[in-house]
């Protein structure tokens, strides 16, 4: 039997190894995907706080500006959940457009 | 153990005061200054010896341009890119100063939310003007969403303005809550270091990982302040 080059060999070698390194990868993705996950959890929490505290504020001032304590602020703070909801809903939703 | 608080203090330098308001120039001023200053010097040096084939410092620089480039062509589109100096400026500003802030006695001013609020209050403002002189009056309609009966309008458009308004709000409180949180962190751990006496290497290389943990944390925070204006920008010019 004809003896295989040595080039080849390491070739064949080569191919393994970067086979290998490939799968390291992959894994490594995987970490990144959990780490995108917790990023979007964090993400989401500060929206529904940035909604509700914008929200909240508005209505202190308004009241303070109209002296009519605390009707706005009711109504506001109900108003920034709300905000602060559809924009968690918007977040996530540009993050799975961003997956696909 | 020294107060892990200390580090977010801030300290006038030079005291100005015009008509009653307090402009003096602080230790925060000064180290925007700094952030400012190494940047451009940083990408001057960077730039300066221009090759068709790059050396290995163009090619970091052309680096950081071609992946801002990528991400305002993806998020915004191409009519984006326009406002790429803004994008930019913001990116690098914002990653200065967050690396500026590892260097021990450094102060980190991202982690104060008056200034990274003016930062992003100056770039609602921004995405306001492009808007409005792209759509004029129609801007407006970012408010009220296509296909919702009028009826509806005296509940969607108090919501849709408190959305709008608290975008730069969660801007903010991301990236200060990162910062503040990553340094107190390390300074209550290095404080251990001492306390532990000869147990204190333990605490010593979890601090180090710590910080190879935190420069990748301010880092990966700029990326998303920086995505995240990228978005806004993109419904500023696009709309709903």
């Amino acid at each position: 039997m004809k003896k295989i080059p040595d080039d080849i060999l390491d070739l064949k070698k080569n191919i393994e190894n970067l086979k290998n390194r490939e799968h390291l990868v992959e894994q490594k993705k995987a970490d990144n995907s959990y780490e995108a996950a917790s990023s979007l959890g964090f993400q989401i929490g500060v929206e529904i706080f940035a909604g509700t505290a914008v929200g909240g504020s508005i209505g202190y001032f308004l009241d303070d500006l109209f002296d009519i304590k605390p009707i706005l602020l009711v109504i506001f703070l109900l108003a920034g959940g709300a905000a602060g909801f559809l924009n968690a809903y918007r977040t996530a939703k540009n993050f799975e457009n961003g997956e696909k | 153990m020294s107060n892990p608080l200390e580090q977010f203090e801030i300290k006038k330098i030079i005291p100005i005061e015009v008509g009653g308001v307090d402009i003096s120039f602080t230790n925060s001023s000064l180290f925007m200054i700094i952030a400012v200053a190494a940047s451009t010097l940083l990408f001057l040096l960077c730039m300066s010896r221009r090759r068709i084939v790059p050396s290995m410092a163009q090619a970091g620089a052309e680096t950081v341009y071609d992946f801002i480039h990528k991400l305002l062509k993806e998020n915004v589109g191409v009519d984006g890119l326009r406002y790429f100096y803004f994008i930019f400026s913001l990116f690098v500003f914002v990653a200065f100063g967050n690396m500026l802030g590892l260097f021990p006695y450094a102060f980190t001013f991202t982690s104060h939310v008056a200034a990274v609020g003016a930062l992003s209050l100056t770039g609602l403002l921004f995405n306001m003007i492009v808007g409005i002189k792209k759509k004029k009056l129609a801007y407006f309609r970012i408010f009220m969403p296509k296909g919702i009966p009028l009826a509806l309008a005296p509940l969607v458009v108090p919501i849709e303005v408190i959305s709008f308004l608290s975008k730069p709000f969660s801007l903010t409180v991301r990236l200060v809550a990162n910062m503040t949180v990553g340094h107190i962190m390390l300074k209550i751990i290095a404080g251990f270091i001492v306390a532990l006496g000869a147990f204190g290497f333990v605490p010593l290389v979890f601090d180090s990982c710590l910080i190879a943990f935190e420069l990748f944390i301010s880092l990966l925070q700029a990326f998303i302040y920086t995505v995240l204006s990228c978005i806004y920008l993109g419904d500023a010019l696009h709309g709903h």
